[in-house]
């Protein structure tokens, strides 16, 4: 396996089967991954800040420090690979709540609301998330399988998106359907 | 004077829907309605269950219209119709009255009647009794009123 | 072979946002239906193959309340899975709409992967 790390601000691509796309200590960060089963491309992108209309000139110099300006690229580079937007596997990781260098407490909240909005006009809809919360969190993402691992502050290593309770607006406790 | 759990409610619910449907953040949150502007809009509807009453929301032109262009998962504003940005409007205010009052009230149903969107009436500014808050939203404000009726 | 859903919901703008939902999701739908009120809701029962249903709460005329009891009053409507997507997050209401035969229920505001995985589970299908 061939480690391919995702630094802050950072954005990789991949169709090599042996490659493992990484990146570290998610914080307020949010890491978007994408993964094409049909032709096992995968990409991610590690991005800070939701919307790069506030510094233009830097968003010019490093366009994956931002949500509108890096997902769309993200997309486009595995297009470009031959992926399909209609077919991948879309997750994100990070978002959590933490003091950064600017004192601000949410833009954690901020990066994923900027996150969901780009997905939903772009036509695109999550199939897993690990955000929120306090921790960081690193990520790895196998090229070859598709299969996506998440280690939190703890420290434990597990597979991401391992049965959970799913998502907002769902009411639990409603009895299965009775198939005969 | 209103309910301190009433504005909690109201404040959380509308900052919830705000962006799980529509991805709109607040960026402050204040007790008073700011003046009225050109084109702002207003939707209200009626609720009634264990307690009824009204409930209305003011959003100013230029937040409606991104508002609406977000929840329809649109790219550019100008495509939309002013009779969505109404719908949008209406479904905002229907969506964020009935968080409120699940918020409220974890035991009797309520029925919500079907949301009327038009130019907004000053009369709501006089209830002293209303659970009020304004919220700015960068490119304008929303104002979200619930008043409960005395049994 | 797809199937034929129903959107019940007195919002224009919601039956959008819904239906773009499912679209997205990738379920093969072969019709989607719309009604603006309870009473359309059960014109389109009547006339219409349907397999599925979203609906609402609170529609004029007849609500989703009154919909599913009507529905299990007539023996070829009863059996239809119904998904309850409402603003009304109360636990009266909840228990009174499973227990009028509701299969799932969403509630607003949420999130479209919830639509999804509801949808999955009351159809028993997985989307790839």
């Amino acid at each position: 396996m061939r480690s391919l790390i995702v630094g802050i601000a950072d954005c990789q691509v991949s169709n090599d089967p042996d490659a493992v796309l990484v990146t570290y200590a998610l914080g307020s960060c949010i890491a978007v991954t994408v993964w094409d089963p049909v032709v096992r491309v995968g990409g991610m992108l590690h991005f800070m800040l939701p919307d790069s209309t506030i510094d233009l000139p830097q968003a010019g110099k490093r366009p994956y420090m931002f949500a509108d300006v890096g997902v769309p690229l993200l997309f486009r580079q595995s297009y470009e690979m031959g992926a399909e937007k209609r077919r991948m596997v879309v997750r994100l990781a990070g978002g959590a709540q933490v003091m950064d260098d600017h004192g601000v407490f949410d833009i954690g909240r901020r990066n994923y609301v900027a996150t969901r909005k780009i997905l939903w006009k772009a036509g695109v809809l999550i199939q897993q998330e690990a955000v929120g919360g306090s921790g960081s969190r690193t990520v790895r993402l196998e090229v070859g399988t598709g299969k996506m691992w998440l280690r939190g502050a703890g420290g434990v290593e597990e597979e991401f998106g391992a049965p959970s309770r799913g998502s907002k607006g769902i009411v639990y406790g409603v009895p299965s359907t009775d198939r005969g | 004077m209103s309910d301190p759990l009433e504005t909690q409610a109201l404040s959380l619910a509308t900052r919830d829907v705000l962006e799980t449907m529509f991805f709109i953040e607040v960026l402050s949150e204040t007790d008073e309605p700011p003046q009225g502007s050109p084109g702002t809009l207003e939707a209200r509807l009626r609720f009634a269950g264990e307690r009824s009453g009204e409930f209305r929301i003011w959003l100013t032109a230029e937040a409606a219209r991104s508002i609406a262009t977000n929840f329809l998962g649109l790219d550019d504003e100008n495509a939309i119709r002013d009779s969505q940005v109404g719908e949008v409007a209406a479904e905002l205010a229907n969506i964020i009255c009935g968080s409120a009052l699940s918020r409220l009230s974890c035991d009797r149903a309520f029925d919500l009647s079907h949301p009327e969107v038009g130019p907004p009436a000053d009369d709501a500014r006089t209830w002293s009794d209303a659970a009020s808050r304004t919220f700015d939203l960068g490119n304008g404000w929303l104002t979200t009123i619930l008043r409960f009726e005395h049994a | 072979m797809g199937f034929r859903l129903l959107i019940a919901d007195d919002s224009a703008a919601m039956r959008q946002v819904i239906r773009r939902v499912i679209e997205l999701s990738g379920f093969e739908v072969d019709e989607f239906l719309e009604a603006a009120d309870g009473d359309d809701a059960l014109r389109l029962l009547r006339s219409e193959p349907i397999d599925v249903i979203l609906t609402d709460i609170n529609m004029p005329n007849i609500n989703g309340e009154q919909l599913l009891c009507s529905m299990q009053q007539e023996d070829l409507l009863r059996a239809k899975p119904v998904i309850v997507v409402s603003t009304d997050a109360t636990e009266h209401r909840i228990h009174r709409m499973l227990a009028l035969g509701a299969k799932g229920y969403i509630t607003k505001p949420f999130y479209p992967e919830a639509l999804r995985q509801e949808l999955e589970r009351v159809l028993g299908v997985e989307n790839e």
